[in-house]
């Protein structure tokens, strides 16, 4: 999208600001200009900022020569140059933060879905539950798609429930008597090469109780 | 920047910001206002620093305050007396009163619908018609370049509707003229 052209608008905006009104007691001190244009003040500080100097010519005049005088003399100080990537930090951080709360909730999910009424958890350290013997680093073969975890003490069974990116379960298992698993191929068939699993096991000890481990995650080849 | 000659070097860039910021009356004493300032930071220094250079960010804020100080020092004294028309007004083409009249209804009605656009679209067409670009608006207010470029589009043709709506329909000279493109 190009520069919208508003010559005109411009034109009626300069001449506002140049001759309407004095600063009046409500107005910020000249100074916040300075310290807003160089990039001192929060976004939401100088959305107030803006949102006075839209009705007020006198704030508007200080605020044009403030954002004139800091992009001249200190470039790498200015708000609209030096704040540029910012914004696209911030996207980055909510994306993450987004990516976050989709893993806490893959891990809910398949813990839930574990997780019998009356059941007792042991809800320890990661050491507790079973862990992944698998390299996440190297995708699973779609042919030979083996989960593997550490065993519990003899006489323990396994359950185990695999999702897929979305956190749609795709496949499950219970009452495994040996630490692994194999996808069936056709639960794999749907997924797209490359495709992210999440998958969670629970180990039922002989006593009956039960210890999740965290989510574990696997690509397809 | 430790010298009066360096000192100096601060007239371009405080004279490019007077001249847009400066009441339009006082325009034509741009280049006196900007010669004052410089005076006063020289004389400050001479004061206050001695052979001591000026840290630079201190040097920049200063000429900012003492242009602001001086154009709301003029312009109050502009405001006062009636009928004490400078010379340089004239020389600088000071327009009639009714099209002086004219400039002052289509900006008050400018403010008013500006006032009636939904904050961020008013603060992002705020920036933009104070002359900054939608990338150095959108930095600003820490937005995407998208949402801000959308926001002043859709500002702007608000603000084109709102002032027809009050039968302000300025002409290419001054006026509400074309829409966004």
């Amino acid at each position: 999208m190009s520069e919208p052209r508003a010559d005109d608008l411009r034109r009626i905006r300069d001449a506002q600001v140049g001759d309407d009104g004095m600063a009046a007691p409500g107005c910020p001190p000249a100074e916040a200009w300075w310290d807003a244009w160089r990039g001192d003040i929060t976004d939401a500080d100088f959305a107030r900022l803006v949102e006075h100097s839209a009705a007020c010519a006198a704030c508007a005049r200080a605020s044009r020569v403030a954002a004139d005088l800091v992009r001249a003399f200190e470039p790498e100080r200015f708000r609209g140059a030096r704040r540029q990537g910012a914004a696209v930090w911030r996207q980055h951080v909510v994306w993450a933060a987004a990516a976050v709360l989709a893993v806490g909730f893959a891990g809910l999910t398949i813990r839930s879905y574990l997780q019998r009424p009356g059941a007792e958890v042991m809800r320890t350290q990661e050491s507790a539950g079973p862990r992944s013997l698998l390299d996440e680093s190297q995708p699973l073969s779609r042919r030979e798609a083996t989960l593997r975890w550490t065993a519990g003490p003899a006489g323990s069974s396994y359950g185990v429930v695999v999702t897929d990116e979305s956190l749609r379960p795709m496949a499950s298992a219970q009452g495994l008597t040996v630490p692994e698993y194999r996808i069936p191929a056709e639960a794999l068939a749907p997924l797209p090469k490359g495709a992210r699993l999440a998958w969670q096991v629970e180990t039922i000890l002989p006593d009956g109780r039960r210890l999740p481990s965290l989510t574990f995650f696997a690509s397809l080849e | 920047m430790g010298s009066d000659e360096e000192i100096e070097r601060l007239r371009g860039p405080v004279l490019a910001a007077v001249r847009r910021a400066c009441p339009l009356r006082l325009r034509g004493l741009a280049e006196d206002m900007v010669q004052d300032v410089l005076l006063r930071l020289v004389e400050a220094r001479r004061k206050e620093w001695g052979s001591r250079p000026f840290p630079p960010s201190y040097l920049y804020r200063a000429a900012y305050n003492a242009v602001v100080d001086e154009m709301r020092r003029r312009r109050h004294d502009r405001e006062r007396p009636a009928g004490e028309e400078d010379l340089d007004q004239r020389a600088h083409g000071k327009p009639s009163p009714d099209r002086e009249a004219e400039g002052r209804e289509i900006g008050a009605g400018l403010r008013g619908c500006l006032e009636g656009l939904v904050p961020p679209r008013r603060q992002a067409v705020t920036l933009f018609l104070d002359g900054l670009s939608v990338a150095e608006a959108a930095a600003s207010l820490g937005w995407t370049f998208k949402r801000t470029s959308h926001l002043v589009y859709r500002g702007l043709a608000d603000l084109r509707v709102c002032l027809a709506s009050k039968g302000l329909a300025p002409g290419p000279s001054g006026g509400a003229g074309e829409g966004p493109r």
